[in-house]
């Protein structure tokens, strides 16, 4: 059941950040939903359950975007394992902390987005990135993650979110 | 323990390669989409233009003036400008869109040699490093690969995918995009391309260092390339010499608004 309800959470996410989102734009960025849900399913449930769900999210951001298919899957699968490294060391009931671990997580996996783009051959000076891109999003993404960990959290120790 | 570990490796091995094999080979300059491609895109495509209906609906709403609290008569009277006030922030949107629908339509009617075909935006690509906007017009409506897009304010993009019923753009201020441009006063050459920093979203770089290059300068296109001669790209706010001083580069402003793209012109036929 818990699998069902975060595989729709995703496909929300997804739909909200190919439409919607882009009437929320600051500083040029949108929040990566995607990437907020995988650190807080990682952060609670593990490496494993981060790398696959990573890897899914993933996936299908890649499907709906259309090129360098894997792009996504790749970054966010290294990522939902990184985190969920975390589950047992870091005190995951603070939103406080799930913060500070979002904003790192953004800045990890955008620097290796941004290594796998240019291996691709696209030509993005790294100050562009870094300014124009990596620490915004990080900011505006840990922003998201103070407003929602708390009710997502509640939702997987006590809600439908929780794993059996 | 050992011998699963092993086995867990090559496995992990094989399918970072794989996606890193996916990753070249689903690039932008595919020349066509797969069926499985063309299918899902066409289905999300008629989800995200409700999405994007229901968004453009609601910012218009929320642009209407909240209640204020009150009393009586005075309530009464409130209430009413109330009322009137958000007619008159529904009258203005409807004049706001019939303006800029005239603006589409006179240029559709100035430049009848194009063909250009009108387009709505109904998505855009999910991640922040590329710009690509999805429009409700596909191959079934005449749209083909790497035509160009435009608005009356200026040059918007290129198409780089099509779909039966739908088209994904490249916008010019996309990191990939590469126009032929020129400065229209003095007519000295040089590229446009994207840059993710929002604050000046264009750079022009390869202009000779002789050219007198001024803040508020207008680029147009340089009709090198896929785009068609003389459509507006942007203006000059900055000049700098490159690192090793033989050419200039300028940052450019574009004059189309990337952020409130409604809907946008494809250039079915240039110059016919």
């Amino acid at each position: 059941m818990h699998a069902l309800v975060f595989a729709l959470l995703l496909g929300l996410a997804l739909l909200l950040e190919s439409t919607l989102l882009q009437f929320v734009r600051v500083a040029g960025v949108r929040p990566d939903l995607v990437l907020v849900l995988v650190v807080f399913y990682a952060i609670i449930n593990g490496s494993k359950e981060g790398a696959f769900w990573g890897f899914m999210g993933g996936l299908a951001k890649d499907f709906l975007s259309g090129y360098y298919l894997g792009l996504n899957a790749l970054s966010l699968a290294v990522i939902g394992y990184l985190v969920g490294l975390g589950h047992t060391r870091l005190f995951r009931e603070s939103h406080y902390v799930l913060a500070g671990v979002t904003f790192l997580a953004t800045v990890l996996v955008e620097v290796f987005r941004y290594l796998l783009i240019l291996g691709l051959g696209i030509t993005i000076l790294p100050g562009e990135a870094l300014w124009g891109l990596i620490l915004p999003l990080g900011v505006y993404n840990a922003g998201v993650a103070l407003l929602f960990y708390r009710p997502f959290y509640r939702s997987a120790t006590r809600g439908l979110l929780r794993t059996p | 323990m050992r011998r699963l570990r092993v086995k867990r490796v090559l496995a992990a091995t094989v399918i970072v390669g794989l996606l890193l094999l996916m990753m070249q080979i689903t690039g932008d300059e595919r020349k066509e989409l797969t069926v499985l491609e063309t299918g899902f895109r066409d289905g999300v495509g008629f989800v995200q233009g409700a999405v994007m209906h229901f968004g453009y609906q609601l910012r218009d709403g929320l642009k209407r003036v909240f209640p204020f609290g009150g009393a009586g008569e005075v309530e009464e009277l409130r209430q009413l400008i109330r009322e009137l006030e958000g007619e008159i922030a529904i009258l203005r949107e409807y004049q706001l869109e019939n303006e800029r629908l005239r603006q589409l339509l006179d240029y559709r009617d100035n430049n009848a040699g194009n063909e250009p075909l009108v387009a709505h935006i109904i998505g855009r690509d999910p991640g922040n490093w590329f710009g690509v906007v999805k429009v409700n017009r596909g191959a079934d409506h005449g749209v083909r690969r790497d035509q160009a897009v435009v608005l009356p304010s200026g040059l918007v993009g290129r198409v780089i995918a099509v779909t039966p019923r739908t088209a994904d753009v490249l916008l010019i201020t996309d990191p990939r995009s590469r126009v032929g441009a020129m400065l229209q006063d003095c007519r000295t050459p040089g590229v446009v391309r994207g840059v993710l920093d929002r604050s000046r979203s264009l750079r022009m770089s390869y202009l000779s260092r002789e050219a007198e290059v001024v803040r508020g300068q207008l680029v147009v296109t340089s009709g090198l390339g896929i785009y068609p001669k003389g459509i507006p790209i942007g203006r000059v706010i900055a000049v700098q010499k490159d690192a090793a001083g033989l050419t200039l580069t300028a940052d450019i402003e574009p004059l189309v608004d990337f952020d409130r793209l409604e809907e946008v012109l494809i250039i079915l036929h240039p110059g016919g």
